[in-house]
C-alpha cells in the first residue's frame, strides 16, 4: 500500500494505482474526457491534470490518469492554477468543436460557456483515440486508426471496414458521440462522423430468435474459443446463454 | 530588431554552424540563441510556431489546438493585423500548453515562443504597428529526439514506437526500413545507444527499444510465413531489376555493404557485392553466434535486398580474385570498400606464435563455429578466453555450445570496466562462465606442442589511462596457471590491409588503411570506404549508418557528379553543437510502469545448443512497452543567411 495526500485528504491505495483512481477513492472529482477504467491511460484530453509534489522531485503538473502514486506524494487536484489551465484546455477544445453537446456540457461543468480562441479548421471529434484503443486493446481487431489528412497531425479517425467486426465497442466508449451504432432490419450500421462507415449482417439467437450480434463477432468468438467445444455450434444471445450455462465465458474469450 | 546576441539559458553565445553556413539564430527545444543581432525575431518566432504546429501529432488537445491558435495569432501579427492583447494571450496559452501537454513537442516548444515575446516585446509591438520587412534569412526546421540523435543511423524511434502503440506494426516496420534494411538483425544485436539516451531512464528504466524493433520485424516474418510462399518479402515486390546504367561494386556483404546496396538498388542502380566468405552478413554472420542472431534472420533480411536486384558474388576476395583497379577496368562507376575488420590483434605473450595446438584467435574460433567447420576447432574440455569485449563473451558462451564444460574468461580489469554489453555479461554469468577479473595473460603453457594452460598474473588498478579507465598494474610474484585445453585471444581486431595493396591516387594511413574525407570518399572520385574498415571494430548499427550515407552519396555522385553532405547530416551536426551548450535536464522523474522484462530460455538448457536465448515480445507486451514512450520530440528552427 502507498500513503499519499490529495487535496489535504489522506489516502492509502495499492501500489500501481493511478492518481486519478486514488482521488476517486477519496471522493475527489477530477474531470476527464478520455479516461476509462477498462483501458490503459489514454493521456489525450489533459483535463485530468493535477499538481504533484513527489518526495525528492520538483513540483510539476502531470496528467493524473497516467501518474502512478508514490509514497509521500502530495497532489493538488483542484488548485486555482489547475482550474485555470483546465478552463484554457476546454476552451481550446470548444474552439475546435463548438457545436458538440458533450463538449459543451463538459465545458459548462468547468464554468466555461464561450471560447476566446479561434481556429481555422474545426475538428470532427476530440481525436482522443479511445475508440482506437478499445478496438486494439480490448477487441484485438485494430480496425480504427488515426489519419492525418491535412499534414502530420492526426485530424480524423478512419475505419477499415474489412477488419471491423461490428462489435460496437468504439461507439460505446466514444465520449463525444462521433461514432454511433444502430441495429435495424437484421443489420448493424456503424456511423462515423454522421456517415455510414460499415454495415454488417446480424445473427439471430437460436433460442429466442432476436438478432444480437454480427456474424463477424460470432466468428471472432469462435476463433478465440476454439478449445471450448461446448460453445462452437450454439449461437445464443447473452440472456439465453446465461440461462443455459451460467459460467462466465467472457474470460475465456479474452485476447 | 533584437540588438544583442544572447541565448535564453544565459551562457556565453557561441557561433553555430548549419553545414557550411553560419547560423544567425536558432530555436531549439524551448531555448533560443541569437548570434546575429539583426535577426528578425518576430519572423523567426512565427516560423518556429509553424514548425511546432505542423509537427504536433494531434493526439493531445492542448498541443494540437493550442499550437494552431498560437501559429494563427503570430501570422496575424506578422501580417500587421495583430494587437498587443494577442501577445498576452499567446504567453498565457504557451504556459498552459507547456505544462499540460503529453510530450516534449508541447512541453518545450511554447516556452521558447513565450520567451521571445517576453524578452523582445518591443520588436513584436513594432511589428504590430508596421509589418517587418521579410529578412534575407532562410529558415530550416526539423525534428530531433535524444534517442534519434544517439542512434548512429538516426532512426525515427518515437515514430515507430508510436505505431506499435497504435497497433500499426507494418507502418512501424516501414519507418525502420526506410533507413535500415536489416531490422530483425539490429533488433537482436544492437548495442542500443538510443536506450542509453532514453529519457525514461530518468524515471523507471529506458524503453526496450531494441526489442520493440525486433518485435515488428518478427511480426512481419510471421505474417509472411502465414501468407502464400509465392509472395516474397514484406516489401511485397518480386525480383526487381536496375533501371539505371551505372554499375556499383561493393566489397563486403556485411551490414555496411548490404545497407549501401539496398539504398542504391532502391535508386535503380545495378549493384554487385563481392564477398570473400561463402555466406552473407560479414561479421554479423561469422562473428555473432546463432544463439544471439539466428542465421535465417540474417539471411532472410539480406535476401530482401537481393530481391531488389543486388547480386552477391561469394568467395571473391579482394587482392586475390580482383583488385580495385580491376573493378574500375570492369566498368564499375563507383566502388564502396566495406570489408570490415576480420584480423585479430595479438596479445603479445609468450607462446602466441609458437603454433601450439589449442591456441586460436577469437575471430577464427567464432568463424569456424559459425561456418559449421567444427572439425577445425581444437578439441578439449576446458577453455580460457582472454578479453573483456563482446567477442570474448561470444567465444566463452559459444564454447559451452560446442562441447566445452569449463569456460573461463580472463580480463585484466574489473567487471565495471568491461566494454562488453552488461546484458551479455549477465547472460554469461547465468550460464556459469567463470570470470577471472584483474588477471592478465603472461604465457601460454604447452606440453609437447599442445596447450595445457594459461599463465596469468594478478593485477591491481592504478591511475586512469587515455581511455579514462584505470590502468591495470601487475602485482609482482602473483603468477598462477589456469588449466585449459584451449586458449582463445579476443582482445580486439584489425583491418587486413595487405589485400588492398597500393591503390593509385589513394592515400593510406600509418596502418595501411585508405584515408577518407568527411563524405567517406577517398581522394579518388567514386571510391568510398566505410564500416569497420574505416572506424575500426565498431557497432553493427554504425556500419549500417556508413552504408546508408555512402549509398546516398554514390547515388548523388552518379546522377549529378556532386559529392555533398545530406541535409540530415547538417541537422544532426547542429543538434550535437546545441547539446553541448544547452543545459541538460538530468533530474529524476516520477516512476510509473517499469521497463518490460525479457523472457529467456533457461540457462542450463540453452547452453548446450544454439537456440535463440532471448524471446520476443507478444503483441500485448509490445503495445504496453511502446505506451511507455515519452515522445521526447523536439523541434529545431534555425535561420541562416540565404
Amino acid at each position: 500500500m502507498v500513503k499519499l495526500v490529495i487535496d489535504a485528504k489522506k489516502c492509502e491505495v495499492p501500489v500501481g494505482t493511478t492518481a486519478l483512481a486514488a482521488a476517486r477513492e477519496v471522493g475527489i472529482v477530477i474531470p476527464t474526457l478520455c479516461s476509462l477504467r477498462a483501458l490503459r491511460p489514454n493521456k489525450a484530453c489533459r483535463l485530468c491534470i493535477v499538481e504533484v509534489q513527489a518526495p525528492g522531485l520538483e513540483k510539476m503538473v502531470a496528467a493524473s490518469c497516467d501518474l502512478l502514486v508514490a509514497e509521500g506524494m502530495e497532489i493538488s487536484a483542484n488548485s486555482a492554477k489547475i482550474q485555470k489551465m483546465r478552463r484554457a484546455i476546454i476552451q481550446l477544445l470548444l474552439a475546435a468543436m463548438p457545436d458538440n453537446i458533450a463538449v459543451k456540457e463538459l465545458a459548462a461543468g468547468l464554468g466555461v460557456f464561450a471560447t476566446p480562441f479561434a481556429v481555422a479548421k474545426r475538428d470532427a471529434c476530440a481525436l482522443c483515440g479511445v475508440c482506437i484503443q478499445a478496438c486494439q486493446e480490448k477487441i484485438g481487431v485494430s480496425a480504427l486508426s488515426y489519419a492525418a489528412q491535412g499534414g502530420k497531425a492526426a485530424d480524423a479517425v478512419i475505419l477499415d471496414a474489412e477488419r471491423c467486426v461490428g462489435c460496437g465497442a468504439c461507439a460505446n466508449v466514444c465520449p463525444v458521440g462521433a461514432l454511433t451504432v444502430q441495429d435495424k432490419n437484421d443489420k448493424r450500421e456503424l456511423s462515423l462522423y454522421g456517415e455510414t462507415a460499415n454495415v454488417i449482417d446480424l445473427v439471430k439467437c437460436q433460442v429466442c430468435g432476436a438478432p444480437f450480434a454480427t456474424e463477424k463477432v460470432v466468428d471472432l468468438l469462435r476463433q478465440r474459443l476454439k478449445k471450448d467445444a461446448l460453445t462452437l455450434d450454439a449461437v445464443y444471445c447473452p440472456a439465453c446463454a446465461r440461462e443455459r450455462n451460467p459460467a462466465p465465458c467472457f474470460e475465456r474469450a479474452a485476447i | 530588431m533584437a540588438n544583442s546576441v544572447f541565448n535564453s539559458w544565459g551562457s556565453e553565445v557561441k557561433p553555430l554552424r548549419y553545414g557550411a553556413r553560419d547560423v544567425a539564430a536558432v530555436v531549439a527545444w524551448g531555448e533560443v540563441s541569437v548570434t546575429d543581432p539583426n535577426i528578425d525575431i518576430v519572423g523567426l518566432c512565427a516560423e518556429y510556431a509553424h514548425a511546432v504546429r505542423d509537427n504536433s501529432c494531434g493526439h493531445c488537445i492542448p498541443c494540437r489546438v493550442g499550437t494552431q491558435v498560437i501559429a494563427d495569432l503570430l501570422d496575424k501579427i506578422v501580417a500587421g493585423q495583430g494587437s498587443e492583447s494577442h501577445l498576452d494571450q499567446i504567453i498565457e496559452l504557451a504556459d498552459t500548453i507547456g505544462q499540460a501537454s503529453f510530450c516534449d513537442i508541447g512541453q518545450t516548444s511554447p516556452k521558447a515562443i513565450a520567451y521571445m515575446i517576453e524578452h523582445f516585446r518591443a520588436d513584436f509591438v513594432s511589428a504590430i504597428k508596421t509589418p517587418p520587412q521579410k529578412g534575407s534569412y532562410a529558415y530550416k526546421s526539423f525534428v530531433t529526439a535524444p534517442c534519434m540523435q544517439a542512434c548512429p543511423i538516426h532512426l525515427n524511434i518515437p515514430q515507430y514506437i508510436e505505431d506499435i502503440k497504435r497497433g500499426r506494426f507494418q507502418e512501424s516496420l516501414d519507418v525502420i526500413k526506410s533507413k535500415l534494411p536489416i531490422p530483425g538483425v539490429v533488433g537482436r544485436v544492437c548495442v542500443r545507444p538510443c536506450e542509453t539516451a532514453c529519457q525514461r531512464g530518468r524515471a523507471d528504466g529506458a524503453l526496450q527499444i531494441k526489442h520493440l524493433k525486433r518485435f515488428v520485424a518478427d511480426v512481419a516474418l510471421a505474417r509472411q510465413a502465414e501468407a502464400k510462399p509465392s509472395s516474397c518479402c514484406s516489401c511485397g515486390a518480386a525480383q526487381k531489376s536496375a533501371t539505371k546504367d551505372a554499375r556499383v561494386a561493393i566489397i563486403g556483404a556485411g551490414p555496411a555493404g548490404v545497407t549501401c546496396a539496398n539504398v542504391l538498388a532502391k535508386e535503380g542502380y545495378k549493384v554487385t557485392i563481392f564477398e570473400m566468405l561463402p555466406e552473407p552478413g560479414g561479421m554479423a554472420a561469422v562473428g555473432i553466434p546463432d544463439y544471439r542472431l539466428p542465421r535465417e534472420i540474417l539471411r532472410g533480411e539480406i535476401g530482401e535486398t537481393e530481391k531488389l536486384g543486388v547480386e552477391i558474388q561469394y568467395n571473391k576476395a579482394l587482392g586475390k580474385d580482383f583488385t580495385i583497379e580491376s573493378l574500375k577496368a570492369d566498368g564499375f562507376k563507383a566502388i564502396f570498400v566495406a570489408m570490415g575488420c576480420h584480423t585479430f590483434k595479438k596479445m603479445r605473450v609468450e607462446g602466441e606464435d609458437a603454433g601450439y595446438y589449442g591456441f586460436v584467435p577469437g575471430v577464427t574460433f567464432l568463424r569456424n563455429v559459425n561456418l559449421g567447420r567444427l572439425d577445425e576447432l581444437p578439441k578439449g574440455k576446458s577453455i580460457a578466453v582472454v578479453g573483456g569485449g563482446n567477442v570474448a563473451i561470444d567465444c566463452v558462451r559459444t564454447a559451452f555450445r560446442v562441447g566445452f564444460t569449463d569456460a573461463n574468461l580472463v580480463y585484466r580489469r574489473t567487471i565495471k570496466e568491461m566494454p562488453a554489453d552488461p546484458v551479455e555479461i549477465h547472460d554469461a554469468e547465468a550460464e556459469e562462465v567463470k570470470f577471472h577479473f584483474l588477471v592478465a595473460p603472461k604465457r601460454i603453457v604447452a606440453e609437447n606442442g599442445k596447450v595445457v594452460g594459461l599463465e596469468c598474473s594478478k593485477m591491481e588498478l592504478g591511475e586512469p589511462d587515455a581511455s579514462g579507465r584505470r590502468r591495470p598494474v601487475e602485482i609482482p610474484g602473483s603468477e598462477y596457471v589456469i588449466p585449459a585445453d584451449v586458449v582463445v585471444s579476443a582482445i580486439g581486431q584489425e583491418v587486413d590491409t595487405a589485400c588492398t595493396g597500393a591503390v593509385p591516387g589513394v592515400e593510406l594511413d600509418k596502418w595501411g588503411i585508405m584515408v577518407v574525407d568527411e563524405n567517406l570518399m577517398t581522394a579518388v572520385p567514386g571510391l568510398f570506404a566505410g564500416g569497420d574498415y574505416v572506424s575500426g571494430p565498431d557497432t553493427l548499427i554504425g556500419a549500417c549508418a556508413h552504408g546508408r550515407l555512402v549509398g546516398k552519396k554514390i547515388a548523388k555522385y552518379l546522377a549529378e557528379n556532386v559529392i555533398e553532405k545530406l541535409p540530415e547530416e547538417d541537422e544532426f551536426a547542429l543538434v550535437k553543437q546545441l547539446q553541448t551548450m544547452i543545459p541538460a535536464k538530468n533530474g529524476p522523474l516520477p516512476a510509473g510502469v517499469a521497463r518490460a522484462a525479457i523472457a529467456h530460455e533457461p540457462a542450463a538448457e540453452r547452453k548446450v545448443d544454439f537456440r535463440e536465448v532471448d524471446k520476443g515480445f507478444t503483441a500485448t507486451e509490445a503495445a504496453r512497452e511502446a505506451d511507455r514512450c515519452l515522445r521526447c520530440y523536439r523541434i529545431v528552427t534555425c535561420a541562416c543567411q540565404a
